[in-house]
């Protein structure tokens, strides 16, 4: 038998990275598992999702010592272990500050269409439409968000952004002088709503946060295309063109209309509020 | 030249002006973007790297070597041990994990060819769009109406330039080919497609497609960096829906919240073209 030293080299150069391989693979699943278990820790999910666990984490604890009161402590600590960890986790201060959103959008819209209509904007019929059914929108969308909120062990957040109020809806309101003031609000509001949402989409465990997210954004971006577009009408000086019915004569409207909605080809998020902005402490 | 010309001259300056800057913004920010898109790629590369020297075990003869992976819990050969409940259940759990691990890139990679072949549908299909109207076949096309088009395309092609040099940065083929399935649905129509209109209507087809392919992909892909890149391009997509519910005298946003039925198929991927 001989020595094929090039082939011996070879082999243990394809083990190495064969044991590189496999120990990243451990490594990352190991990682994953960790990051899970934390991650339930956090959100209580634990408690809520997976009943044999729990039953498991209950025996252990009563087994420990941890708890002395028999099944009925047991009980009372698994509430309180869901209480105190759901209502504080990561997940459900983002859904609750997207709710704190959400109302202040709503609160801003009523407040425009409580405006005189030739200051809100709301004598273009359209404009008028479109604050209506925004509201609704808006108000489906803190629903939404407060069901998630609600099911992950959290309160329903009803109260406004308060931060974004006093930095930026406050002094906007005492500016306004007509309608290319309340839009540029509005669109301000909407384009860090679709920002803070897709950031959050991006950061939270629970599945049904991220379909909250994931759902809405879009619809908050679509908000803003429209807002930038009336926008850009009102400034051009042809509100007549901010129509629907009868539909709008695309031959009439500038060539930058047909872009200034989209302004980025991917949505930014350097303008998304903070996590625990409109959490409930 | 009277007051209401005047006053639409300046209208299309101001908004060319918005444009300029709008284009600037995008240069600034696409650079960025594509920073944080390499984080994805090297976790991906990582991945196939992983997946073919997994692919070079199998097929040596140096049984010896899978036998050791297989203790460290790195192949699904694990799972074999776990059942005969011998003393190396720990790592035979771990190997499950490690392959679970796998097949969740898997599906991350997945969603990326997929979304990558609808970005290269859109972009073929504006391009027609683009020639048509060239040789006047669609009849008078209005500037806004062009120039969206034109930025629409553009947007697309970053998305698929994106997509595609994660694919590319894993070692993997770039996606070149429009999804399958709803190409099929394109070609289809395009002998239809007689006016600004109908090309109108086809586009929010595929811009819906699109972004509700995206909405259901972040809930789908394991990596959160992957689900970011989803649900920034999403809002984009979702955006050209509105301009075109409004351009075609539709309500520009219908829905509270986004909608997944009409989402593309990983299947569409393995379709006969």
């Amino acid at each position: 038998m001989t020595f094929d030293e090039p082939g011996m080299q070879h082999l243990v150069v394809q083990s190495q990275d064969l044991h590189s391989t496999a120990m990243r693979l451990t490594r990352d699943a190991t990682d994953d598992i960790v990051e899970a278990g934390r991650a339930a820790r956090t959100k209580g999910e634990i408690e809520i999702a997976d009943p044999g666990r729990r039953g498991f984490l209950r025996r252990s604890l009563l087994a420990a010592g941890v708890v002395g009161g028999g099944a009925l402590g047991a009980s009372m600590f698994s509430r309180m272990v869901t209480t105190v960890y759901a209502a504080s986790s990561p997940d459900v201060m983002m859904l609750q500050t997207a709710a704190s959103i959400e109302n202040l959008a709503i609160a801003v819209y009523t407040k425009a269409a409580s405006l005189p209509p030739a200051v809100s904007g709301a004598a273009i019929p359209t404009v008028k439409a479109f604050v209506l059914m925004t509201i609704k929108q808006h108000q489906d969308h803190a629903n939404a968000f407060n069901a998630a909120a609600v099911q992950l062990g959290g309160m329903a957040q009803t109260k406004i952004d308060q931060v974004v109020y006093d930095a930026v809806v406050t002094p906007a309101l005492g500016r306004i002088k007509g309608p290319a003031d309340v839009v540029a609000l509005a669109q301000t509001l909407e384009d860090a709503a679709a920002q803070t949402y897709v950031k959050f989409g991006g950061d939270v465990d629970d599945k049904n946060a991220l379909n909250a997210f994931a759902t809405i954004a879009p619809v908050e971006a679509q908000h803003s295309a429209v807002l930038l577009a009336v926008a850009a009408l009102i400034a051009g000086g042809a509100p007549q063109l901010i129509t629907i019915t009868p539909p709008v004569d695309a031959t009439k409207l500038p060539s930058a209309a047909g872009s200034v909605g989209f302004p980025n080809s991917f949505y930014k998020t350097d303008a998304a509020r903070p996590a625990a902005e409109g959490a409930l402490q | 030249m009277s007051n209401r010309e005047n006053s639409m001259d300046l209208s299309e300056r101001e908004l060319l002006a918005m444009t300029r800057e709008l284009d600037q913004m995008h240069g600034d920010l696409f650079p960025r973007f594509r920073a944080a898109l390499a984080d994805v790629t090297d976790g991906w590369r990582e991945h196939v790297e992983g997946e073919r020297a997994i692919v070079r075990l199998s097929s040596t003869r140096r049984n010896f070597l899978r036998g050791g992976l297989v203790t460290a819990g790195a192949l699904g050969g694990g799972a074999v041990l776990a059942a005969c409940g011998g003393s190396n259940a720990p790592a035979a759990n771990a190997g499950a994990s490690a392959s679970s691990g796998a097949t969740s890139q898997s599906v991350d990679l997945t969603v990326a060819r997929l979304a990558a072949s609808l970005e290269v549908l859109a972009v073929n299909t504006y391009q027609t769009v683009l020639d048509a109207a060239g040789k006047g076949a669609l009849g008078t096309v209005p500037p806004a109406v062009a120039t969206f088009v034109t930025t629409a395309k553009m947007q697309h092609t970053d998305h698929a330039s994106a997509w595609n040099s994660a694919l590319t940065g894993a070692g993997l083929a770039a996606q070149t080919a429009p999804d399958p399935h709803y190409n099929k649905v394109v070609q289809g129509a395009l002998p239809t497609v007689k006016t600004v209109v109908d090309a109108a209507r086809l586009a929010l087809t595929l811009e819906t497609v699109a972004v509700e392919t995206y909405t259901a992909g972040s809930g789908l892909v394991t990596d959160k960096k992957n689900r970011l890149v989803a649900l920034t391009i999403a809002p984009v997509e979702a955006q050209h829906v509105a301009i075109l519910h409004y351009v075609l005298g539709q309500y520009p946003v219908p829905d509270s919240f986004i909608k997944t039925d009409m989402a593309a198929s990983p299947s569409d991927l393995t379709e006969a073209s």
